[in-house]
């Protein structure tokens, strides 16, 4: 029986948890069909499968939908266990869902405050960035990932889709706030080392946009974002490529980028 | 009982519902281990087992650390797998979904007890704190009709990842519902998460380690008046 007969992704082309359910697909050679949603105008369809959050990615295999980015990697790669992202030993596996769960719970969003804030707030997102990596650079140094060329060994796992997805934002960001440094390859020469073999790897170039694509997106999503918190209203009609972005809070509203459309 | 060469640690604190949904998953798989407990200073083996957090629980099985409270149930689920029930689904679907209600009452449930827990009995911010509370219960209840298939757990006939996940937090929401004098486990609103809420707290693997109303009252003014005089940690 063809296991992929029905397989749909509703995703965003500049959401990073997208991407790592598009990257684990790739490396599996599974196919489906992609719907690209328009964050700002959300389909009927996507807010029936994911009615909880309202957000992508959202796959559907059969008519049955699963949302939150690190449980459809987890469910793809027990349906399709060709390639595998997940290691087989379980403490291993611990390890690998402990870090993902830091990624989404302390990096991502501290990155979604430097992107969103300035100032004050800005600097202290930028310390609480740093705290984190500096905490994934000493796993890489001294810890459970010393000597590791991936954090899956010789090939990306879950982890490095999970963090590789998202750090390649890191860089973008720094083009466009010009004097904030993220990922100094000084204070942070193995994870940056990482981060580098896995952009250089042909399935990753063929899942994530091009840089300039999203230097763009970055920009004007950081123009609307700052305009906002300055009072600005009116900004968010759809035209803008800013997504969700337009109500409430700083952190909440970064689209794509932090927990936001996990 | 641990077979040979399994030397299990757990450190935590009784009130703790993130140490006992591990407690739970120990009982389930009848496993052996030295509890580690905790006081409100931070032991030197807790900040060195888990150097990111620095919370409880943490699994040491043989020497190596396991931290935060689902991820070391998987653990557990993995590593025995002979040894008791399966704590898990053993469908994949299902074990997303599982997965997926246990990241959303996470999101919500610990934050809605936090809130809670300091405010005045019967006021009017504690009313309208724990109709929310209510509401997130409402929507689990959904969850629960589905997931349970009309059986008395989300996990079926036996308790399960699910059921572990928000069953911990039961201590506290009967503690806060005496505490603070508010109605959270409303048999009109959800029915079948009241009856089940009596079933998983009446199981063998439950029962030992899920502290009475009146002790977690007691500890939830200890609790409070520690947090008045220390600054975050």
């Amino acid at each position: 029986m063809e296991k992929s007969s029905s397989l749909k992704l509703f995703g965003s082309w500049a959401s990073s948890y997208t991407h790592r359910v598009q990257l684990a697909l790739k490396l599996k050679n599974i196919k489906f069909e992609y719907i690209e949603e328009d964050l700002s105008n959300k389909s009927e369809a996507l807010l029936q499968f994911n009615p909880i959050y309202k957000k992508v990615p959202v796959l559907v295999h059969d008519d049955r939908p699963l949302a939150e980015s690190v449980i459809i990697l987890q469910y793809v790669d027990e349906v399709w266990n060709e390639r595998p992202i997940l290691p087989a030993d379980p403490y291993e596996r611990a390890v690998m869902r402990f870090w993902c769960h830091f990624a989404d719970d302390k990096l991502g969003p501290a990155v979604g405050v430097v992107f969103a804030s300035s100032g004050e707030v800005q600097n202290a997102a930028v310390d609480q960035v740093h705290e984190n990596l500096a905490l994934i650079e000493r796993e890489l140094r001294e810890g459970y990932f010393k000597g590791r060329k991936f954090f899956g060994g010789d090939s990306i796992g879950l982890l490095d889709i999970v963090l590789g997805c998202g750090s390649y934002w890191l860089a973008v960001f720094e083009e466009v706030m010009t004097g904030v440094k993220l990922v100094d390859p000084e204070a942070f020469p193995l994870f940056h080392a990482w981060l580098r073999e896995f952009e250089a790897l042909d399935e990753v170039k063929e899942t994530i946009p091009a840089v300039d694509k999203l230097l763009e997106y970055a920009k004007a999503v950081r123009a609307m974002l700052l305009g906002h918190c300055m009072g600005n209203t009116g900004v968010t009609d759809a035209a803008t490529p800013a997504t969700t972005a337009a109500p409430a809070t700083a952190t909440a509203s970064v689209p794509d980028i932090t927990v936001d459309s996990s | 009982m641990t077979s040979e060469g399994n030397e299990i640690k757990l450190i935590g604190a009784w009130p703790s519902p993130f140490v006992m949904r591990v407690r739970i998953a120990l009982n389930l798989k009848k496993l052996g281990y030295e509890m580690l407990e905790e006081t409100f200073k931070k032991s030197e083996l807790l900040l060195k087992s888990n150097p990111v957090y620095k919370k409880m629980p943490v699994l040491i099985h043989d020497g190596k650390p396991i931290c935060e409270s689902m991820i070391i149930v998987e653990y557990i689920d993995e590593t025995w797998t002979s040894d008791g029930a399966s704590i898990l689904p053993s469908d994949s679907y299902d074990r997303a979904i599982a997965r997926f209600w246990t990241a959303y009452i996470d999101n919500k449930i610990p934050d809605a007890i936090s809130k809670l827990r300091p405010m005045v009995r019967g006021s009017v911010e504690a009313e309208a704190e724990a109709e929310k509370l209510v509401a997130t219960l409402q929507v689990i209840e959904e969850a629960f009709e589905k997931c349970s298939k009309g059986q008395s757990f989300f996990g079926g006939n036996n308790i399960g990842y699910l059921d572990i996940a928000l069953g911990s937090c039961l201590a506290w929401i009967k503690a806060l519902e005496k505490m603070v004098e508010i109605k959270i486990l409303i048999k009109e609103k959800i029915p079948g998460l009241v009856s089940w809420s009596e079933r998983f707290c009446a199981h063998d693997a439950v029962r030992e380690v899920m502290p009475e109303t009146d002790k977690m009252v007691e500890f939830a003014k200890v609790l409070l008046s520690v947090m008045a005089t220390t600054p975050a940690n």
